[in-house]
């Protein structure tokens, strides 16, 4: 039976009103209004709440002791008509039984569904689209053949060429009913046909649809089981009978046609999502000077992305609100965590982990028990290796490779999770990290974790139901995946909140009467909603199996919007917002539903309107200053005594980065490395040069390039072996061809400095040299220390000291020293050295006399042409450059130095150039 | 006719054209009585921008034309058919009704829609998205890490290497620069077999011989001056020669010498004719250099083929895997793919009847390609066919756009379906006369000489000049421009003898901030847009011309990114050392700065204090508040901290809003690591609201906008450096475009020919773009002596030998301009939208009807405050436990009295079969059995309450079990309504039916060790029990509350 309850005033408290009047009192002794014999149908949660508070307020003002009825979503209708079923496959249940499916099901016939380049990579995805597809189309009570049917009608053209589809889509879903069955389940689905068809409800059962003016075919079905004739509550006056079937479903062509007029004054045409969230601060404002308390003023907001915004502007408003939405279980560190632990176990062919896994692992805030700081150690574990997949073997003891060794062990231990007893390891490792949280259940973080624990616990129990062994047929990671994304759909409700305006989606706040209703985002696409996007059901499909579709959810949302403008009129508040721009800040079109009514000028009036764009007045902004970047301390430069004769390069380009990196000795660190960078690709020529020259010291060298090359590939092999192993990122792999041709060039130019008769006296050792260099008239304890690379003996008496030079072009020493054109000083180490050499101690052929050494550079760029050892540096300049490291050692002793920012090169750390106070300037070095 | 052509020029108002031409299809139908479906008419343009403003032009049109006469007669005038008001009032209600099938989109957007509708059949990746900002490089990093991680790495690398013509020391790096070349390179279907490096072809000692005793001989032969001596230059070019010809030395080599190219042509070299003897020995070796030559070549095409070929599965594979592609990969799968219009039309929803093209002069020629079938359908079957664009604007050559499909193939698709003649719009509604006199003078001057007679191009170049200038119309100013005040001024830069680029450039930016300085001298508010070539003097321009003028916001390229503020930068720090400890300078930063505070660290967390227990937890805490809030919410907390407003300026407090704006879009991605999003926020260019008073920005970036004044930079900056050119057509393999010097050596001088004049016909366009983005001033700022072509065009043309005014026109300023046409639009007689006072006087006792929203509260959860169980939650013995207390309610709701006799343990297990529960049938029995004993042994508290009690005479007991409430009442001054069930009410009443009191009884499964342990539980259950007697005394408001008493029932069975 259809009762029609008019739309000028509010529907659940009608309802609510009219079911305890008919409510027959059992006898005149009994105040009871007895509703539990009663099923209440109603669209939303919100209407849920709302419609139990409007009975029980009803009851109350009839002076009746409410015994109140079941109220229900129409999603759960099968489990609230009939009892629920345990053989009825969950969201977890179907979802696995899809991905088995899937995966059993040989490719060729997977590929008529979906076309998929390289392998199997993208069937979890697949999996969850046909899950999806088929929840979707199950409601329509046809298969996929059943479907095809009716495509073929609506296109007979395409239906050829989509048979094969349709016909493959059917038999998956006949291996996932397969698959299902041998779980001992059914799909919810069949389950609702068979009832259906078979059985019939309880006599006794009423049931009311409330407002409800969607139902899929397959629910009306199960409807016409209950014996007793449905009441059906329309909010709407009678005369718009026409407008509804005879279960309330809305008829969409008469919506579509149906007037329905919003007045100017309720329309709000603003900028954007920003704009829209201090029009509602506004509009809240003044209608609480109007009496309104938050308690009964609710926002929709049909674009969740705008919540976010919306929520901030309200805050920074002063007025308290509340999302309804709630938070995310996905977003909770507890599945955060297990999302993470997923990567973790993701090891292909029982592959070691991925760097990415186990970086996260160890940021995440929860872990720190077992990560026990071993952020830092990683990101330099990753420097120095540059891994994809992290595994140190046989790592030297006390070095930071066994530290992290000693933490992957840690991790794979919390780790473990075994196929056959998935539950329970699960729970064991979540136990192991939040058992000791001690987390009040009102924080947010104890609803947060609460929630969460929840939900993991729901979806494990499914996983209980399922026979052991289907569990076997997929890997851990993927389990562990699945568990996560099932999990993760839960909300975690927000805490209620008296007096706070709330903001909920279109829907639920369409069937939430609060007096004052805010609908923001009035624009095509999010009011009224887009057809809904399903890949392999197309909107023409959808309208002809009665699946919501374009049309149905313009009718809908038409209706509803009228409904809750109608409702609110007389007695209530609304304003619709209608923004230029979407929340994502793409240009907005205007909505159907604000110019459905408006024809000939006020049309044309309100489409100016809505096209106009609002005035935002433009804040002038002045640059002040703001904040400043720290000042150098005056007392660590006098403190500071040890100067590597690198460092004076570093200090006349920029003397206050100077202060930062060699005086604070501040860093920078980050793991973003994809290959090995100009240092360490550096470092490993180095690495190996120096090898090649201690098995050479002092000897007569080989003068055949073929030898020497051959040697030097050895030991870059087994460097780059030892240093980064089979499991580095792949262009390191690629990088050692690289290095391996420099080391073919030097080889080239070795054997000709061999051939020449000259002989390596000295190589690079471990330790750097240290000597005194007193300052005259500054301080006497000042220390000098460097590295030589190498130092070249001939017999006849010449001595060079080597500099391995590997950027991409060579450079003389001169040109490294002074400047282009001023001439001015850019380095100082060679001529340094000269001042380490004593430090060297007894060397064959030795002591050097510092006359006869030449400072030379040993450039190992690509190009064959440029390489070899350069023209010594200018002799004549070497006691100059000592004076000038004096004068820069006395400046900085003395706390007067540091000061200038000099020059900082664009890519310097990001830090560093704010210390330097040098943010802000865009770098460029993009390509147009 | 169906196909239309309009060349619209710069600032000639094309968005209008194509809002009238969209209104004219329509209206058309409206005529002919059957009215059209605008969804059919599929318009598409290159912004997103730009197809809102096409929608929103056309409804404003028709708008205005339904309100106001004059403005209606102005529309026919441009339609060219007479308007009613009702044609307006009926186009209106048939845009509104389709407003959400328009098909009004970008060319991206449109690919996209139908790589969703296609997904399956193109092999995307189920619920693909797109792929944006990182998640594009993230796309390219995966792709190349493919390719290199590939096994027949030696493959790759030779084929690296032949195509970079040497080792590089990054193959990744080198790849990356290859990519967008790669992208577009259309490659084999077929897996290419495994590459290998061709030999390098080397002088053997023999086939010199002849050659080097040629050599050897020259003084035999040399050309002398006429005192006799040998000629220096050939000594030079000779020596040359013979070191290109040892043996050993590349063949390739021989090419390089510049004499060589002279013996090619049988040419004179320093007016010298070439000695037979020496042409003789050279011929053969040339002829086999030049084959090698064209090996090398052959084998860079063979190698880049064989690079797109893997490039593109590796990248087809890590987009799959990702789910997530970028709008060049779905515009390149869709254009691939041979779709049936039906077929396509049929997925869309719609077909297509008319279709519209806007900056058609950027189109590639695979979008022409797959647009192609549609156009046909649509001329064939009577729809129209509306090209806009302009050849002259032409600039994305680069990214396949393609200014030749605006005249060869429209002219052949004209041919095919029919066309009128092209209108071209030469009328600019933006520029003065001045600076349109200037545009004209240089571009009307292509159709001469102008080129000096030695330029090595002078040929192709000047042919492209005046191809270019073939479409080229006079531009005039509209009326409402008429009066507009004008000036352009040509500027040379000096550069001093033996001035170096650094030099050059320095006298660049000495000059524009001359020029700026005078602008804002003038003006102080004037907009001024400085446009480069490219971009790298742009930061060293913004900067300094931020030090020069610090009133004036400053900003580059679609703006600054935010760390222009240092607040942001310190917050951006903040990030990234919460992701990296060892981030000490980072860390230096945040603690040093008085924003430290705002981000809770204690005052004792200093920067020179070593890391303390406080530290490490505060920046634990704050990893869980981004990692669980979001972005947003967190940083949000940090902004609205004191420490912001009173460190920050003006412009940080602006630009952290703006800040929370990119968080909010990152919160929507799911969850990413701080220094992830830091690094995006660095590179994010974000333009303060309002706009910069001064822009610099790259021609490019700067189509579509205009500037009140414009300088215009490094024209004669040497074009190219973007390596290889390389040619890719449909079904035809890759070929590169080689080096002007190696061109007549492998015969392709006429390829290299083509590619001069394309590039010069792009820098002309480029040109154009740049020249009429001025509306009032132009400051054209060339390098002085520079033999640039453009800038020898622009000196010639404007004739400019120094400084100099080359056009002014003294006028009215651009404000009283706009301000005498009205640009504002139709005014209205009605309110301002925005502004309407929606609190209009109405009831202002609003509910009645309402109600406040209600609390909502149960007993249960009234006992559920205290801590997290997180063992009670996740360790399923408890749960057995639950099962226990759910079998037991169950049990106990069917037992009124036990005098009344008890059911027994197997009905009870029966009565209970549908409940899901882990305890198995004999369990359940069992605990069936003990809890009937239980209640049948007296002295047991479930024995009491199961007890009847005695009755007082007249009184009458009502027995309630497992009944459900709902009651609202007043808790904390407000509404809540209160639901639940009690396990069991005794009620008494008097013989009249008033309620006397009330026992309420809830049964408890809990178990307890000690008499401790049973307060404590009590405890926790009071409120619970509370809530039982507030439900009860709602229920029966005639009960005195004193008079309900609440007990716990232990059952221990
Ligand atoms: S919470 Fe953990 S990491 Fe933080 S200070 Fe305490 S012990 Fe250290």
């Amino acid at each position: 039976m259809r009762v029609f309850l008019p739309w000028t005033s509010p529907l659940l408290p009608a309802v609510a009103a009219r079911m305890i009047a008919e409510c027959p009192a059992e006898s005149s002794f009994s105040r009871d209004a007895d509703l539990s014999g009663w099923l209440l149908v109603v669209r939303g949660g919100s209407a849920q709440r709302r419609l139990l508070a409007a009975l029980a307020m009803a009851a109350q003002r009839a002076g009746r002791a409410l015994i109140p009825p079941r109220i229900v979503m129409q999603g759960s209708l099968d489990d609230a008509i009939f009892a629920s079923d345990a053989s009825v496959a969950g969201l977890l249940a179907q979802r696995l039984a899809w991905t088995v499916a899937v995966q059993r099901v040989e490719p060729e016939r997977i590929g008529k569904i979906w076309t998929m380049p390289g392998g199997r990579g993208g069937i979890a995805n697949l999996a969850s689209v046909l899950d999806r597809t088929w929840r979707a189309l199950s409601t329509a009570g046809v298969d996929f053949t059943g479907a095809f049917s009716e495509l073929a009608k609506i296109a007979p053209d395409s239906a050829e060429f989509e048979q094969e589809r349709w016909d493959s889509l059917q038999y998956l879903l006949d291996e996932y009913r397969a698959v299902l069955g041998e779980w001992g389940l059914t799909d919810p689905s069949a389950r609702r046909a068979r009832l259906a068809a078979t059985s019939r409800a309880s006599a006794e059962l009423r049931v009311a649809l409330i407002g409800v003016v969607e139902l899929p075919p397959e629910l009306i079905l199960l409807l016409r089981t209950v014996p007793a004739k449905p009441l059906i509550f329309i909010h709407a006056p009678e005369s718009e009978a026409d407008g509804f079937d005879e279960w309330g479903r809305l008829d969409a062509p008469f919506w579509a046609k149906r007037p329905c007029r919003f007045s100017d004054g309720e329309i709000h045409v603003v900028r954007g999502v920003r704009e829209q969230a201090a029009r509602c601060a506004d509009l809240i404002r003044d209608w609480k000077k109007a009496g309104l308390t938050g308690a009964g003023i609710t926002i929709a907001v049909p674009e969740s992305a705008a919540i976010s915004a919306l929520l901030g502007g309200l805050a920074d408003a002063h007025i308290e609100a509340r999302s309804a939405e709630g938070l995310s279980a996905s977003r909770t560190a507890a599945l955060q965590l297990l999302a993470q632990v997923a990567d973790f176990l993701d090891r292909p062919g029982g592959a070691p982990p991925t760097y990415t896994s186990v970086a996260a692992l160890a940021r995440h805030p929860d872990l720190a028990a077992i990560a026990r700081g071993s952020t830092g150690r990683l990101d330099e574990y990753f420097n120095a290796h540059l891994p994809l997949r992290i595994d140190p073997e046989q790592p030297a003891p006390g070095s930071n490779e066994e530290r992290i060794a000693e933490f992957l062990t840690r991790l794979k231990s919390f780790a473990e999770i075994r196929n056959a007893h998935f539950s329970d390891d699960v729970t064991r490792l979540l136990l192991r990290i939040y058992k000791h949280h001690q987390l009040p259940r009102a924080s947010d973080a104890g609803r947060a974790l609460h929630g969460a624990l929840s939900a993991v616990r729901a979806t494990l129990d499914e996983f209980e139901r399922l026979p052991r062994q289907s569990l076997a047929e997929l890997p851990v990671a993927e389990l562990l995946r699945i568990l996560v994304e099932i999990a993760g759909q839960t909300e975690i409700p927000e805490p209620e909140q008296p007096d706070a305006v709330e903001l909920a989606g279109w829907l639920e706040a369409a069937s939430d009467d609060a007096p004052a209703l805010i609908v923001t985002s009035v624009v095509e696409g999010a009011l009224p909603e887009g057809a809904p996007a399903e890949p392999l059901l197309l909107d023409s499909l959808r309208e002809r199996l009665g699946l919501p579709c374009r049309a149905s959810r313009f009718a809908r949302d038409k209706y509803t919007l009228h409904t809750v403008c109608m409702s609110r009129r007389e007695h209530g508040r609304i304003a619709l917002l209608a923004p230029r721009r979407t929340a994502e800040g793409l240009p907005a079109r205007p909505s159907r539903l604000l110019l459905g009514a408006q024809d000939g000028n006020d049309l044309a009036r309100r489409l100016i309107s809505l096209t106009t764009e609002p005035h935002t007045p433009n804040v002038p902004i002045h640059a002040a200053a703001g904040l400043v970047p720290p000042e150098p301390d005056p007392e660590k430069m006098r403190a500071f005594r040890t100067f590597s004769v690198t460092s004076f390069r570093s200090y006349i380009r920029s003397p206050r980065l100077f202060y930062f990196k060699n005086i604070l000795r501040l860093g920078a660190q980050d793991d973003s490395a994809d290959e090995l960078e100009p240092g360490p690709f550096g470092t490993a020529i180095h690495a190996v040069l120096q090898r090649f020259g201690e098995h050479h010291l002092n000897a007569q060298g080989v003068d055949d390039p073929a030898a020497i090359e051959a040697e030097v590939k050895i030991f870059l092999d087994e460097y780059m072996q030892r240093e980064f192993g089979p499991h580095a990122l792949p262009p390191v792999r690629a990088q050692s061809r690289a290095l391996a041709a420099r080391l073919s060039v030097f080889a080239k130019h070795q054997a000709a400095l061999f051939a020449e008769g000259w002989q390596i006296a000295s190589v690079e050792k471990k330790r750097s040299l240290v000597v005194p260099f007193p300052i005259p008239g500054g301080p006497q304890d000042v220390k000098l220390k460097g590295r030589i690379d190498r130092i070249d003996w001939h017999p006849d008496g010449k001595w060079r000291v080597i500099d391995y030079k590997t950027s991409s072009q060579g450079v003389t020493p001169d040109k490294a020293h002074f400047g282009a054109r001023s001439g001015e000083w850019k380095d100082l180490q060679l001529p340094l050295y000269v001042k380490l050499l004593p430090e060297l101690g007894d060397i064959p052929g030795g002591p050097i006399s510092s006359d006869a050494v030449a400072l030379v550079y040993f450039n190992l760029p690509p190009k064959d042409e440029d390489a070899g050892i350069t023209e010594a540096f200018s002799a004549e300049k070497i006691p100059v450059a000592w004076e000038k490291a004096q004068q820069i050692v006395a400046e900085i002793c003395s706390g007067a130095g540091c000061r200038e920012i000099g020059e900082v090169a664009d890519n310097e750390d990001p830090a560093f150039l704010a210390l330097c106070g040098l943010n802000g300037l865009p770098t460029t070095t993009e390509e147009d | 006719m169906p196909l239309a052509v309009i060349r619209a020029s710069a600032g000639s108002g094309k968005t209008f054209q194509l809002a009238v031409s969209f209104i004219r299809i329509l209206l058309k139908g409206e005529l002919e009585g059957i009215p059209r479906n605008p969804a059919a008419i599929l318009a598409t343009t290159f912004t997103r921008a730009a197809a809102g403003e096409i929608l929103d032009r056309v409804l404003r049109l028709l708008s205005e034309a339904a309100l106001s006469d004059e403005r209606r007669e102005n529309l026919a005038k441009q339609i060219g058919t007479p308007l009613s008001p009702q044609h307006c009032h009926r186009l209106l209600a048939n845009l509104a009704a389709h407003m959400d099938r328009l098909a009004i989109s970008t060319m991206d957007a449109f690919f996209a829609q139908i790589a969703k509708a296609f997904a399956s059949g193109l092999g995307l990746a189920p619920d693909w998205t797109m792929a944006v900002d990182e998640g594009e490089e993230e796309l390219l990093r995966e792709t190349l890490h493919a390719i290199l991680g590939r096994e027949d790495l030696q493959s790759v690398a030779e084929a690296l290497w032949t195509f970079r013509r040497g080792v590089v020391s990054s193959m990744l790096g080198a790849l990356a620069d290859l990519a967008p070349n790669l992208d577009r390179t259309i490659a084999a279907n077929e897996p290419p077999a495994a590459f290998a490096r061709p030999e390098v072809r080397r002088w053997s000692q023999d086939e010199l011989a002849t050659a080097t005793k040629t050599l050897a001989a020259s003084a035999d032969w040399i050309p002398r001056t006429k005192a006799g001596t040998a000629v220096k230059l050939w000594e030079d070019a000779l020596d040359k020669m013979r070191a290109a010809l040892t043996a050993g030395e590349e063949a390739t080599a021989l090419l390089e010498v510049p004499l060589t190219l002279r013996i090619f042509h049988d040419a004179d070299y320093s007016k010298h004719p070439i000695p037979s003897a020496l042409a003789d020995a050279v011929k053969p070796l040339l002829a086999r250099a030049c084959d090698a030559l064209q090996r090398r070549h052959t084998a860079r095409e063979a190698a880049l083929c064989w690079l797109a070929h893997h490039y593109k599965n590796h990248r087809r594979e890590a987009a799959f895997r990702a789910g997530a592609y970028t709008f060049g990969d779905v515009a390149a799968m869709v254009t691939a793919a041979a779709l049936q219009c039906d077929d396509l039309y049929f997925r869309l929803g719609t077909r297509f009847e008319h279709v519209l093209f806007d900056e058609f002069q950027d189109t590639s020629r695979l979008q022409f390609h797959f647009f192609h079938p549609i156009i046909e359908e649509i001329g064939g079957g009577g729809g129209e066919v509306l090209v806009v664009g302009d050849e002259k604007q032409a600039i994305y050559g680069w990214r396949g756009g393609d200014r030749e499909l605006m005249h060869g193939p429209l002219d052949d698709l004209g041919k095919q379906i029919g066309s009128t003649a092209a209108r071209i719009l030469s009328e600019s509604f933006r520029s003065s006369r001045a600076v349109l006199n200037a545009v004209n003078r240089t571009f009307q001057s292509l159709a001469g000489e102008w080129l000096d007679e030695k330029h090595p191009d002078k040929q192709p170049i000047e042919a492209a000049g005046r191809e270019w200038a073939a479409t080229f119309p006079e531009h005039k100013p509209a009326t409402d421009v008429e009066k507009l005040r004008g000036r352009v001024r040509v500027i040379l830069a000096p550069a001093g003898e033996g001035a170096d680029a650094q030099d050059k450039n320095r006298a660049l930016i000495t000059k524009t901030l001359e020029f700026v300085r005078a602008h804002l001298a003038e003006d102080a508010h004037r907009k001024i847009g400085i446009l480069l070539r490219k971009k790298n003097l742009m930061p060293q321009l913004i900067a300094e011309i931020r030090r020069a003028h610090p009133e004036v916001d400053v900003s580059g390229e679609g703006g600054n990114p935010l760390t222009d503020s240092r607040a942001i930068e310190v917050i951006l720090c903040l990030l990234a050392w919460l992701d990296h400890p060892g981030s000490t300078a980072a860390r230096h930063l945040v603690l040093a700065s008085p924003l430290a505070a705002a981000f809770g660290f204690s005052a004792a967390v200093r920067a020179e204090n070593p890391v303390s227990a406080d530290e490490r937890h505060a920046l634990r805490f704050l990893r869980r508040e981004l990692l669980e809030r979001g972005f947003a919410a967190t940083l949000r907390k940090w902004i609205r901290h004191p420490a912001f407003s009173a460190a920050g300026s003006d412009h940080d407090v602006q630009r952290c809003e703006q800040l929370l704006d990119v968080a909010r879009e990152f919160d929507a991605r799911g969850p990413m690591r701080p220094s992830d999003f830091a690094a995006h926020v660095r590179k994010r260019r974000i333009e303060r609201p309002g706009g910069s008073g001064v822009r610099v920005m790259t021609i490019h970036a700067s189509k579509g906008l205009e500037f009140e004044a414009v300088i215009l930079l490094e024209l004669d900056a040497a074009q190219g450096g973007r390596g290889d050119v390389i040619l890719s057509e449909p079904g035809q393999p890759p070929r590169i475009v080689p080096s002007k010097k190696d061109a007549p050596f492998l015969g392709m001088e006429e390829i290299v020919g083509a590619q001069v004049s394309a590039d010069f016909m792009e820098e002309l366009s480029v040109l154009y773009v740049g020249m009429t983005r001025a509306r009032s001033f132009l400051d054209i700022i060339l390098r002085e002596g520079s033999k640039a072509p453009l800038a020898i065009l622009l000196r010639c043309a404007l004739q400019v030998d120094a400084d100099r005014v080359v056009e002014e026109f003294d006028g009215l300023s651009m404000r009283e301009c706009d301000e005498a046409k009205g640009r504002g639009g139709l005014k209205l007689d009605q309110p301002d939208p925005g502004m309407a006072d929606a609190s209009a006087p109405r009831s202002t006792k609003v509910i009645a009807a309402f109600a406040a929203r209600a609390g909502h509260a149960t007993p249960t959860g009234r006992s559920e405050g205290g801590m997290v169980n997180v063992t009670k939650i996740l360790v399923p013995a408890n749960r057995a436990a639950m099962r226990r207390g759910e079998l037991i309610h169950a049990w106990l709701r069917q037992i009124s009295w036990i005098e009344e006799g008890l059911p027994d343990a197997a009905t009870l297990v029966k009565s209970t079969a549908d409940l899901t529960t882990e305890l198995s049938r004999a369990e359940r029995a069992n605990l069936a059995k003990r809890l009937i004993g239980e209640a049948l042994k007296s002295g047991t508290e479930l024995h009491r309450a199961l007890t009847k009690p005695a009755r007082a005479n007249g009184e009458e007991n009502i027995l309630w079990r497992e009944r459900a409430f709902a009651v609202l009442r007043e808790s904390e001054k407000r509404l809540e309504v209160l639901s639940g069930s009690f396990d069991r009410v005794v009620l008494w009443r008097d013989a009249k039916g008033n309620a006397l009191r009330a026992e309420i009884v809830d049964f408890k499964t809990d178990r307890f060790s000690s008499a401790e342990d049973r307060t404590q539980i009590e405890a926790r259950y009071a409120p619970q029990l509370a809530a039982y007697r507030d439900a009860l005394s709602v229920l029966c408001p005639d009960l005195d509350q004193r008079c309900i008493t609440a007990s716990l029932v232990f059952v221990s069975a």
